[in-house]
């Protein structure tokens, strides 16, 4: 991570459903760089004890760069970040943010858009919507929530997008099928966000109707849980430093922890920011980003996620 | 260095009067794609066969069967005697350096005169998935090249169509028709490859929805970084820009956007 961070300002906060508040920053001083749609930030929060690292999607129109927009829902099984957003942040409150990063760009190839959200998972495509429409793009819109009241920025939605909307409330027993996936034209891509149990089983779906891999495209905004963790070794050849990594952290972790300037950015193995190189070992894989042939061909890992099979690995760092 | 696959020979016919199959057995090495092409050739016990060969892998009970096709008109007359001499023994050969995927949940096929070897071992694992297919011949076939290819098409039981004028706008059409998970296959010269490819591209296909076998000599081109000025590629790693005349280097970065290397202005 090595970006300079913008000093931003709350400008506004809203609440946008009973568990989701959206706010609204504006930098303290100059002015904030223009985002494409899909890209989120990586906001610095400093608590009492640490401080804590959360992405977030802007959802704001990529026309106007004047503030950004985000928002966050207050998770039940918050690590900190939601619960400090939700209780702690207000109009006033100052912060460092990182500049933006897009991991979910719209396919400039595609000839049609289905976007495909659940829950907070609306956010990066609030900022797509904006982009087709003003291009005058073709797309569609499926969203599922718990109910209209519980669905972040519906009102919004419906006003501005109520032809390529459609809502699937689980408080009325709509459910969204990846049926709605089938049969689309040639030259369609589709885009997930939200759980990843969603996005998994959407993007199999997806894969078994032909779409092929470049045409689908997703953002998890959590590492996919992917079994047990077991400690290993690490040789940094190049520094010819030796490192253990524990089950409970990950190899990017400890090589931050000792003052390794490894890049990075998702940090849950979706950007390939913190890719490295592998000399020696076998690498438990354990990203979304590399394809399956590179994780067959090319001696590499994501540091963030993945880990070692063997009991240790050498890396060129 | 690349595997070699080894291989029994079972039985070796001719096809069509114009082909020579012969059905084999994998017995040492392993072939990652259903369908490919050698294009080197291939060695029948001791004797060499430089006409390239196309094959289908046909997975069937405990070891994995292969289909290989020759174009006997392409063979000199001493392969011809090779090839019918051709009842047992072992083949050897190096993994095809052409693939084709069968992925997808509908096929198009696009066939033109030079390119009927080469779809057979698809048209053959194709019929066998049960997947949808359309076969469409391109204009100006041969009549023989083309009776070949609907001889082999009726016994898979697939239709075969032609591309009504020929034209970009028949193509594009049937292109058009499709939803996802519809897969283009062209067997044909490089400049109707391209055509297809083009069209393809344009309509909304991906790169990884359009594949096939090029025939021929592929005319690749050079973008000139300085004047933008697409050109013909040659053999040489240097040319003089056709438009600007600025000396370039033609590098390895290649655009599938474009179909065309980047030509680096020389500096030296």
């Amino acid at each position: 991570m090595f970006d300079s961070n913008i000093k931003v300002r709350v400008a506004e906060v809203a609440e946008e459903t009973p568990l989701v508040r959206s706010f609204k920053l504006v930098p303290v001083e100059g002015e904030l760089p223009r985002f494409s749609a899909g890209a989120h930030i990586t906001t610095y929060l400093q608590t009492d004890n640490k401080l804590l690292e959360r992405h977030y999607s802007l959802t704001g129109n990529p026309k106007y760069s004047d503030s950004y927009r985000i928002a966050v829902r207050r998770s039940d099984t918050s690590r900190g970040g939601s619960a400090f957003w939700h209780s702690q942040v207000k109009v006033g409150d100052e912060m460092e943010i990182s500049q933006p990063k897009n991991h979910l760009p719209l396919s400039f190839e595609a000839k049609h858009h289905i976007l495909i959200a659940a829950g907070i998972g609306i956010t990066p495509f609030m900022a797509m919507m904006a982009d087709l429409k003003e291009a005058g793009k073709s797309f569609e819109l499926h969203y599922a929530a718990a109910s209209a009241e519980y669905c972040p920025f519906y009102s919004f939605i419906l006003s501005h997008y109520g032809k390529q909307a459609h809502f699937y409330f689980s408080s009325e027993q709509q459910r969204m099928f990846t049926l709605l996936m089938w049969n689309q034209p040639v030259g369609s891509h589709v885009y997930f966000c939200g759980p990843e149990g969603l996005i998994t089983q959407f993007k199999h779906s997806a894969q078994s109707y032909g779409y092929p891999d470049s045409s689908i495209h997703f953002e998890l905004f959590t590492p996919p849980v992917t079994g047990p963790c077991y400690p290993f070794e690490v040789m940094l050849t190049k520094s010819k430093i030796a490192l253990h990594v524990p089950e409970d952290r990950s190899l990017l972790d400890v090589l931050l922890d000792k003052g390794i300037k490894a890049p990075y950015s998702c940090k849950i193995g979706g950007c390939g920011s913190c890719e490295v190189e592998v000399e020696e070992g076998e690498v438990d894989h354990r990203d979304f980003f590399l394809s399956e042939q590179d994780k067959k061909k090319r001696n590499v890992m994501i540091a963030c996620v993945s880990r070692a099979k063997s009991k240790r690995v050498s890396i060129h760092l | 260095m690349e595997e070699e696959i080894k291989c029994g020979i079972l039985q070796g016919e001719v096809l069509l009067k114009s082909y020579y199959v012969i059905n084999a057995e994998i017995l040492e090495g392993r072939l990652s794609s259903p369908v490919g092409m050698v294009t080197d050739g291939i060695r029948i016990n001791e004797f060499r066969i430089t006409t390239p060969v196309s094959l289908v892998k046909l997975s069937t009970g405990f070891k994995e069967q292969i289909k290989l096709y020759v174009d006997l008109q392409l063979c000199s007359d001493d392969e011809r005697r090779i090839l019918a001499n051709a009842k047992s023994g072992t083949i050897l050969m190096q993994a095809p350096d052409l693939e084709v995927s069968l992925q997808g949940n509908k096929h198009l096929l696009f066939i033109g005169d030079s390119g009927v070897l080469q779809a057979f071992p698809a048209i053959l694992a194709l019929a066998r998935s049960g997947g949808q297919v359309e076969v469409y011949s391109m204009h100006r076939m041969g009549k023989a090249a083309l009776n070949a290819l609907r001889s082999y098409v009726k016994r898979m039981d697939f239709p075969l169509r032609s591309i009504r004028g020929g034209g970009d706008r028949s193509i594009a059409h049937i292109l058009e028709a499709q939803t996802v998970g519809t897969r283009i296959m062209a067997f044909c010269d490089w400049s109707d490859y391209s055509r297809i490819k083009h069209i393809a591209r344009r309509i909304g296909y991906s790169n990884m929805e359009i594949q096939g076998i090029g025939i021929g000599e592929k005319d690749e081109r050079v973008f000139c970084a300085r004047c933008y000025q697409m050109q013909h590629k040659p053999h040489e790693s240097e040319i003089i820009c056709m438009q600007c005349g600025i000396p370039l280097v033609i590098s390895n970065h290649y655009s599938p956007r474009l179909e065309a290397y980047m030509g680096y202005v020389n500096v030296n």
